[in-house]
């Protein structure tokens, strides 16, 4: 029981996820320069993702593709009004009941939808306590098809905490779903599950009956590489041809100092295929503060491709993707920045994933909320450099603190928005920095970063310069990511309160949907006119004329 | 323990009024978060020179909890200091003016919590004896008058096997008569070997034993919730949420288990309400039985019960009558506030609900922040709030609805301004506590007289002929030396567990329990008693186990502990294989003795990677052991890529090689660290080292000495590590510490210890 915080302990998880809809337009993104030797067409062509091309209508991974940029950019007119209040409902397609937390999801594809959630409310009455649950459910009904069940991890909080489910959100490759287990395992299962009776690949789950999940392989995180995750294993699968890349979640112990596996990697790249490693990196090494709960994304800059991964002691890095040499690395943090449990600590890691939109990388930096809100920073990455591309070195000895510094002649910031607010922003704030620790994902879309913080602020920012455009007041915490469908930004907070904006320059007063029932703690996603929703006990599908109603769920 | 408790109590009710004005426990002057307090401003403002400020005073005194008010004095508990002058205090400071009185620090070591979790718990105050007690972050409880003297003092992590993980979650003592009273999550020896969360209670005046409670169910987790007192059905009863999740109420004189309520599948650690027989608490995570549901407020009729038995395993309890509850609602770490008939709950995500207090329908709901942590209190009709996330909000709580009338948001210092708090209502002022400062908010000229507060409901009194119905053994903890005495006392109490008066019972030496897993138990106590006085064998060097007393048909037992005096050495051949020395303290089911080369050595477990099973220091002396060298064997083994963390403690400092960062190190307080000295030193598994450490006091320092060798080998000259403490850590307990690494089961990196000797420091 180390708690918590322990507080309120979770944590953690963060995760994520989200979801988007695949389609970013990037075309060049997939096309021949992918890493596999035989690429098979990539996580990425526009208005589909590369493996699902019998289902072109779908949000296939955290981010929609490999950019991970939170937009939308093939469905109109999502819903905009709906209801879920019991004897109210109103434009409800379905509701499917999850356990009583879900992070993982939604993702849509093969005609079903996948979230990551818990046990607490049993599928199955002969599974029963903490689990991590994988359900799969009827993308037309919302019936409950399959769940993939995991056991905790005995070790408890420090490496699973209790009730968190699964935190990844699942990847999705034809008939195929890729995720990470609450104990660390890397998996590749059949979106069919064991519905059909055929136990394909490996044969020794342990639950076997028609609701549960064939898997196909599993790679160990802990067993084979020794890593100790913090809190929870939580990494959305990247994969790019045959090449699954992954954070492995590696971080401290229960005590919070002592990094019990410095050697074991962070960053790791698996055959798709079989599950075996192709590569490792252990790059964030001793310096790892915390955790590792944020996910590789995939790029094809000008010169070069790459994939991107955040890591544990705050520091970006690019690795070419078949070789995993390092290309690149960027501290997000001042070089004056101080790690400290709680608000008033300066230097972070991150929850949000990069993103990579108009030739540039975009990410914000953050924490744990259960660390609480505190000063965060947002920036805008070229890609194209070489070594360290940071935009301060330091000059003095190891150990010297604060360390004496100077501009980087090889920075390749663009731009950078966070820190501290001038004096007109503190007091409109009501704080003394700008951006605050975020575990959000940035939309970003005609020039403009919609990105929000922890502290409840939405902000639009000027892509080419960093500008603040304008920002919101969510009055609420946030731990998912804006999505922005057809002009219109969506996102949810933790007074179960959706905002809907109008994408633009100028701000303008946001739609407020009372979800109620609870925190909306990860993202939406509009697939085929439908906005799938997630607040921690339930899967909304909310459709423009739909008439369903809330059951006995 | 003096006589009449149920008197004194009822004195102590009667004479709260020559007191108004205090704020002695953290959820004011009724239990309730309600203060009587009238003309109470509105808003304020830090803007110096501002006439209208309702500022009148600020002083930079950080802390995470209440503040408490007692006879023209605020005490609060906090962290202060950086680096490797980082310590806890307790404060005293003038109410008018702020001004420091007086302030206490200690160190902190040999847990997890970190920096900005220090002091996450309340003071609690006495007005009879103007006592001030703290449950302080290293397991330091401790007993001040208001001039800030110690009057007593207990280690519970080295005694009692106190834990707590990094969050820092603690409960706050209560004060109730004759008794301060604790609930902790604790492993130990012999009875409470088993982790679970226990309830301590103390004589206010000498800090003995009363009586301690295992509440009897499976631990989850730490947790926050400072118990409440009240009268429920003609019974004095202590009421409480638990680590276990479930909601306990025991009779406060005696720790019997009165009933008993599964509400939370995690821990319940806001605080109940009480007011006649009915209690309201609630939850802030998943509930019980829930299907999935998260949060609860709840209500119960605590004199209706109904006997509840779980078919798995046969354990019977009794539960009280459910009067209404709303799921959905996380209730936290916020405690609720009860007024007019009307419930006040924060849920965590900054929304404060009001409901009808008879029923449960919701009146209103109010998002006033982001993250609840600190709670509401209500005053002059308004209600008076913190958000974590630097913010302190005044709401007007309606019929229907409810007003925000101001927001203040604390800046000025970087980052985020924690407010994990919540303000004490006195004499018309509002003492408001943040992560930096103290603020004393209220009107200048302030006159308004309070409120009256309601006379709490009167207990009957004990009919002093009854039968007893339980026996106590006072003192119930009793620690001695080989040949050491005690005088032990049988306390008799009526069946609702009111005080009758002192017995001459029937003395034993009984078989201490069985541990789990064991097949055989170990021996009784050597030693004898006659009429009460116990002697121990005197050439037993360390020894544990239980005495009895019978009277009248009923049993009592007090556990003790026989620590061994300096010089001591251990080999452990007189440990049966399987057992653990009798009487350390956090040994059992840590550490097993076992043969390893023809000898005898104790083996760190490798069965469970639960951090409080795989991570732990078992203690094997007094706290107050100062000037004294341990030296030890110890090996580790490895798993994989795995090699553990092992070493020896003297006074609350560890001599340790680390397996990850191949360094010999001398640390304290390693969640922080405070004090940290590595040297990089390479080790192998399978070796055994010799380790020695010492620590001597010089010039209100301390200089710690280590040194780490292959056995075998001569020993070095010089010292392997060496460091300056200018915050000295001057005693404690002797110790082994054994951090066995691995995430999977049955896989962790044993560790091997044998030849321990702790020799007092030459002259």
């Amino acid at each position: 029981m180390a708690s918590s915080a322990n507080l309120r302990p979770l944590f953690a998880a963060l995760m994520t996820a989200v979801v988007g809809l695949a389609v970013v337009g990037l075309p060049y993104l997939l096309q021949s320069k992918t890493p596999s030797a035989a690429p098979t067409a990539v996580a990425a062509e526009p208005g589909k993702s590369a493996t699902t091309s019998a289902q072109p209508h779908a949000w296939t991974m955290f981010g929609g593709d490999a950019t991970r940029n939170m937009v939308n950019l093939v469905e109109k007119n999502p819903p905009t009004d709906w209801s879920v209040k019991k004897g109210k409902e109103k434009n409800l397609k379905w509701v499917a009941r999850l356990g009583s937390r879900a992070y993982g999801g939604p993702i849509v594809a093969d005609g079903k939808v996948f979230v990551g959630t818990n046990n607490d409310a049993p599928r199955n009455p002969e599974i029963v306590g903490d689990k991590g649950n994988l359900m799969c459910f009827d993308q037309a009904t919302g019936k409950f098809l399959w769940q993939a069940v995991h056991d905790k991890l005995e070790a408890g909080r420090v490496n699973d905490w209790p009730k968190e489910g699964i935190c990844s959100t699942p990847t999705v490759e034809g008939k195929l779903l890729y995720y990470v287990s609450n104990r660390g395992e890397v998996v590749c299962a059949r979106t069919d599950g064991l519905t059909d009776g055929k136990n394909e690949g490996e044969t020794t789950e342990k639950y076997k009956g028609p609701t549960s999940a064939d898997f196909i392989w599993r790679y160990d995180m802990i067993n084979t590489l020794n890593v100790n995750p913090h809190n929870m294993s939580s990494c959305c699968p990247l994969i790019i041809g045959d090449l699954m890349y992954l954070t492995t979640s590696n971080g401290v112990d229960a005590g919070h100092l002592k990094l019990p596996s410095p050697e074991a990697p962070s960053f790791i790249c698996l055959n798709k295929k079989t599950g075996k490693l192709i590569w490792r990196s252990n790059a964030p090494g001793k310096n790892i503060m915390h955790g590792q709960w944020s996910n590789p994304c995939y790029i094809e800059s000008k010169e070069r491709a790459q994939v991107i991964f955040p890591g544990g002691d705050g520091w970006i890095r690019s690795f070419e993707p078949r070789s995993g040499e390092e290309l690149w690395r960027f501290d997000c943090n001042p070089k004056d920045s101080k790690y400290d449990l709680g608000g008033k600590g300066t230097r972070s890691d991150f929850i949000g994933t990069p993103v990579y939109a108009d030739g540039k990388i975009y990410i914000g930096t953050g924490q744990d909320p259960e660390h609480n809100e505190g000063v965060g920073h947002f920036w805008c990455i070229d890609p194209n450099g070489k070594g360290d591309v940071s935009p301060d070195v330091v000059t003095s000895a190891p150990g010297v603190f604060p360390p004496k510094t100077k501009p980087n002649p090889n920075s390749k910031a663009v731009w950078h928005y966070g820190g501290d607010a001038p004096k007109a922003d503190a007091d409109d704030l009501g704080r003394d920095y700008l951006i605050g620790r975020t575990m959000s994902t940035a939309a970003i879309k005609d020039g403009i970063v919609y990105i929000a913080d922890l502290g409840g602020y939405l902000f639009a920012l000027d892509a080419k310069t960093g500008k603040r455009l304008w920002w919101h007041d969510l009055e609420g915490q946030v731990w998912g990511s804006p999505l922005w469908v057809d002009g219109k930004v969506f996102i949810g907070n933790d007074a179960g309160v959706v905002h809907i904006f109008e994408a633009g320059r100028e701000k303008k007063e946001p739609k407020k949907i009372v979800v109620g029932g609870g925190a909306i703690r990860s993202n939406m996603t509009v697939v085929d006119g439908v906005l799938y929703l997630m607040s921690s006990q339930y899967l909304y599908a909310i459709e423009t004329g739909a008439k369903g109603t809330i059951g006995k769920e | 323990m003096r006589n009449a408790l149920g008197l004194a109590l009822a004195f102590l009710w009667l004479t709260s009024d020559a007191h108004a004005g205090d704020w002695r426990t953290w959820r004011g002057p009724q239990y309730n978060g309600v203060a009587p307090d009238r003309d109470l401003p509105s808003k304020f403002s830090e803007k110096p020179g501002d006439p209208n400020s309702n500022l009148l005073w600020k002083v930079p005194y950080g802390c995470r909890s209440t503040p408490i008010v007692m006879d023209g004095r605020v005490f609060m508990i906090g962290d202060v200091g950086e680096g490797v002058n980082e310590q806890e205090r307790v404060v005293c400071l003038d109410a008018d003016t702020g001004k420091l009185i007086w302030e206490k620090r200690f160190n902190i070591w040999l847990v997890d919590i970190v920096s900005s979790r220090v002091g996450w718990t309340s003071l609690a105050g006495d007005a009879e004896t103007g006592y001030i007690y703290a449950h302080g972050t290293q397991g330091l409880f401790t007993c001040f008058d208001k001039n800030g003297k110690i009057i007593w003092q207990r280690s519970l992590i080295e005694e009692n096997g106190r834990i707590c993980g990094y969050g820092g979650r603690l409960a706050s003592p209560v004060i109730d008569g004759d008794l301060v009273i604790l609930g902790i999550v604790n492993a130990n020896f012999g009875d409470q070997a088993r982790g679970a969360n226990r309830f301590l209670a103390v004589d206010k005046r000498t800090g003995k034993t009363v009586w301690w409670t295992d509440t009897g169910f499976q631990v989850n987790d730490t947790y926050q919730c400072t118990p409440v007192v009240g009268v429920i059905g003609g019974q004095r009863l202590l009421v409480s949420g638990g680590g276990d999740g479930w909601v306990h109420a025991m009779k406060v004189r005696t720790g019997e288990m009165v009933w008993s309520y599964h509400l939370a599948e995690k821990a319940v650690n806001c605080s109940p309400v009480i007011d006649g027989d009915i209690v309201w608490i609630g939850n802030g995570e998943e509930n019980f039985g829930g299907n999935g549901s998260q949060g609860a407020v709840i209500c119960f009729n605590g004199a209706s019960l109904t006997e509840k038995k779980d078919p798995k395993t046969g354990k019977t309890w009794m539960e009280p009558k459910v009067l209404w509850r709303v799921d959905d609602v996380k209730v936290m770490f916020a405690s609720p506030v009860l007024k007019d008939g009307r419930l006040y709950v924060a849920e965590e995500t900054g929304k404060l609900f009001c409901f009808d207090a008879k029923n449960g329908t919701e009146l209103w709901n109010q998002q006033y922040g982001r993250a609840a942590r600190g709670s509401p209190v209500w005053a002059d009709g308004k209600i008076y709030i913190t958000d974590v996330n630097a913010r302190f909000v005044v709401l007007q709580p309606g019929d229907t609805d409810c007003k925000k009338l101001y927001t203040h948001i604390f800046r000025g210092t970087g980052g985020t301004v924690e407010v994990n708090g919540t303000p004490a209502i006195a004499n018309g002022r509002i003492y408001l506590p943040t992560a930096d400062n103290l603020y004393c908010i209220g009107k200048k000229d302030h006159s308004a007289e309070p409120d009256k507060i309601p006379a709490p409901v009167k207990e009957p009194a004990a009919d002093k002929d009854a039968k007893p119905a339980k026996l106590l053994v006072y003192p119930l903890d009793v620690v001695l030396h080989p040949g050491g005495t005690e005088k032990l006392e049988v306390h008799s109490y009526d069946d609702h567990g009111r005080f009758l008066g002192k017995v001459e019972a029937e003395w034993s030496l009984p078989a201490p329990p069985i541990p789990p897993m064991a097949k055989v138990g170990p021996p009784p106590l050597k030693g004898t008693v006659e009429k009460g006085l116990l002697t121990v064998d005197s050439k037993l060097v360390r020894q544990m186990g239980p005495v009895e007393a019978s009277f009248g048909g009923l049993k009592a037992r007090a556990r003790v502990r026989v620590v061994p005096t300096l010089p001591y050495t251990e080999d452990f051949e007189k440990v049966p294989v399987g057992a653990v020395p009798g009487g350390w303290v956090n040994c059992a089911g840590k550490f097993v003795v076992e043969e390893k080369g023809g000898s005898k050595v104790l083996r760190k477990t490798t069965a469970n990677p639960n951090p409080l099973l795989a991570q732990v220091y078992s203690y094997m002396g007094l706290p107050s052991y100062s000037d004294y060298t341990i030296e030890a064997d110890v090996m580790g083994g490895r798993v994989g890529d795995n090699l553990p963390d092992m070493g020896v403690v003297a006074n609350r400092y560890t001599l340790q090689l680390d397996g990850a960062s191949q360094t010999v190190r001398i640390v304290t307080w390693d969640a922080v660290p405070r004090l940290d000295k590595q040297i990089p030193f390479k080790w192998k598994e399978d070796q055994w080292f010799r380790f020695k450490l010492t620590v001597e006091l010089k010039d209100d320092k301390a200089i710690i000495k280590g040194k780490v060798w292959p056995k075998g080998t001569p020993e070095p000259e010089k010292w392997t590590v060496e460091v300056e403490d200018p915050k000295p850590n001057t005693e404690g307990a002797p110790a082994l510490y054994g951090n066995a690494i691995g995430a999977i089961v049955n896989q962790l990196t044993p560790i091997w210890f044998d030849n321990i000797v702790v020799t007092p420091n030459k002259k």
